[in-house]
């Protein structure tokens, strides 16, 4: 079941084009990155998304419904900006509470006390905002976003500028969140080591566009097959790229001292190679980082 | 209803937690008294009642709608299911209540301030002014200023503020001063302000159906 879908979003802002034919589609209990450069159009995506920005051209619609029109749908979700949504002379413990009576929660207290237990943030439920580390404003901002037990949760950049182990800690709880809740989560990031840990699917935008969407396995295959030979010697390696160039299954093959890089249109596997008399030390079949997809994709939306 | 209740809830628990501007509102609002007790008159002394009552809102207003917008809390609570219009309505309540407490405590102390040198007159409609016409009048101001706050960005903010405050106060001044030429307010002078307040009160609730969350946010990032 579609959680989020977008078709073909446009938005320009003072005759600027930000988004330019956005479309995507997050299943329910996708944790869903939406990676990409500073200026690329993430948050205006998210903010058209929620209902706060109205599209130049498209739609997007969260459960088959339009945010900026359906006040109960806007319900079922919680929302984290950069910006936390506190307020900084108030208690942890007060802001929440403001926020349940704003979402109508019934038993309060109740909700309030779980989910400040959930993110870990209980103890400090009488400090002011202001006091807080902003590792634990972080935190308390998404106690805040879980209150109306969402089932899409919305997340802007959540771990920027957080020291390192809070980012481990944030991790683990949206991790943690998405498995035990069955929630829907779409992260803005540009995080990439956060998003190759706990993301199911990936798009990447670039300037207004999205250049690449897939699950986290479909984004790192390579387009061909890229495998690594080591040889036991330098000799082994030059007779071993001699015969693969040979072979019509065989796009590349180059050699590194006594190793082999080759790109192959169609698998050729180890027992091949050693049929050939070629002494296999090591045969490995590369995947890409997701770095490497990243700055590839990036690297082409430059030139194109 | 329970919105703007809990809006209005909100903004009187951040003014608790923010004794500071409080206190500062209410000595500028002292010594303002003090300052003009010199002579009582009926005219300068509900003058100077609404005239601290805008300038309490003018403050508050900032921390409501400004503060707010500026940091990120709207867009927050944008997302949720709360309308424009209830979170307006709820912050001008919240800032109203404080604001017209703070005026009548001033207004208060600078009778109290000249008692000691004679009777002090005050008419039925300087009384009605103040019970009624006041909260109306300063309902209104802080209406407009949050709708110019929300609508513009922070510098038209800051111009258009002053010019609305301006604005008042010489229609007020003239309004008070029209019928006769006497130190009391009268009831005619009374009705015009009255009407004039109404008036004012419709600006703001029709201004607010032209705001959208749109302008909002785009308008917070200067």
């Amino acid at each position: 079941m579609k959680a989020i879908e977008i078709e073909h979003l446009g938005k320009s802002i003072a005759g600027h084009e930000i988004l330019r034919d956005v479309s995507l589609d997050v299943h329910q209990g996708d944790i869903f990155a939406f990676l990409g450069p500073n200026g690329a159009g993430k948050t205006t995506t998210m903010r058209i998304v929620l209902g706060l920005l109205n599209p130049t051209a498209g739609q997007a619609l969260v459960f088959g419904e339009d945010l900026s029109t359906s006040k109960e749908m806007r319900r079922k979700v919680g929302v984290l900006f950069e910006r936390h949504g506190l307020y900084e002379r108030l208690t942890v413990r007060n802001n929440l509470d403001h926020y349940a009576r704003l979402f109508g929660i019934i038993d309060r207290q109740r909700k309030v006390e779980e989910v400040m237990e959930e993110v870990g943030i209980k103890d400090r439920g009488d400090d002011a905002v202001f006091t807080l580390s902003t590792g634990l404003k972080r935190r308390a901002g998404l106690a805040r976003a879980l209150l109306g037990e969402p089932e899409v949760l919305f997340l802007d950049e959540p771990t920027s500028s957080l020291d390192p182990q809070a980012q481990k800690d944030f991790r683990t709880i949206i991790q943690d969140l998405g498995h035990r809740r069955k929630m829907t989560v779409f992260l803005n990031t540009h995080n990439l080591d956060e998003v190759q840990r706990i993301c199911s699917r990936v798009a990447i935008l670039d300037r207004g566009s999205v250049r690449l969407s897939g699950t986290m396995e479909e984004i790192r295959s390579p387009k061909s097959m890229e495998v690594e030979v080591v040889l036991y010697n330098e000799e082994g390696a030059r007779e071993a790229v001699s015969r693969l160039l040979a072979d019509s299954r065989v796009m590349e093959a180059e050699r590194r001292g006594s190793t082999v890089d080759m790109s192959l249109r169609s698998p050729l596997w180890v027992k091949e190679l050693v049929g050939w008399g070629l002494d296999i030390k090591e045969y490995r079949i590369r995947t890409r980082s997701l770095d490497e997809v990243y700055f590839e994709v990036l690297g082409q939306g430059a030139t194109a | 209803m329970s919105v703007m209740l809990t809006v209005a809830r909100k903004e009187l628990l951040e003014l608790q937690a923010n004794k500071r501007v409080l206190i500062s509102i209410a000595i500028f609002a002292m010594l303002f008294a003090w300052l003009n007790s010199s002579a009582f008159s009926e005219l300068q002394w509900i003058f100077l009642s609404t005239m601290i009552g805008m300038y309490a809102s003018f403050s508050l207003s900032g921390q409501a709608f400004n503060q707010e917008k500026m940091s990120g809390t709207l867009e927050t609570q944008f997302c949720g299911p709360v309308d424009i219009r209830d979170l307006w309505s709820g912050k001008i309540l919240g800032t109203l209540i404080p604001a017209v407490v703070i005026s009548y405590f001033a207004a208060i102390v600078s009778v109290v301030l000249v008692l000691g040198e004679g009777p002090v007159a005050i008419g039925l409609p300087a009384v009605v002014y103040l019970v009624a016409v006041l909260p109306a009048l300063v309902a209104s101001f802080i209406g407009l200023m949050g709708f110019v706050q929300l609508n513009f960005e922070a510098r038209t903010t800051r111009m258009v503020s002053v010019g609305v405050m301006v604005l008042i106060f010489s229609m007020l001044a003239v309004l008070i001063s029209l019928p006769q030429n006497s130190a009391e307010v009268s009831w005619q002078s009374l009705a015009l302000i009255a009407v004039a307040a109404a008036g004012l009160l419709t600006v703001p609730a029709l201004l607010v159906n032209r705001l959208s969350k749109e302008r909002i946010i785009l308008t917070s990032e200067g």
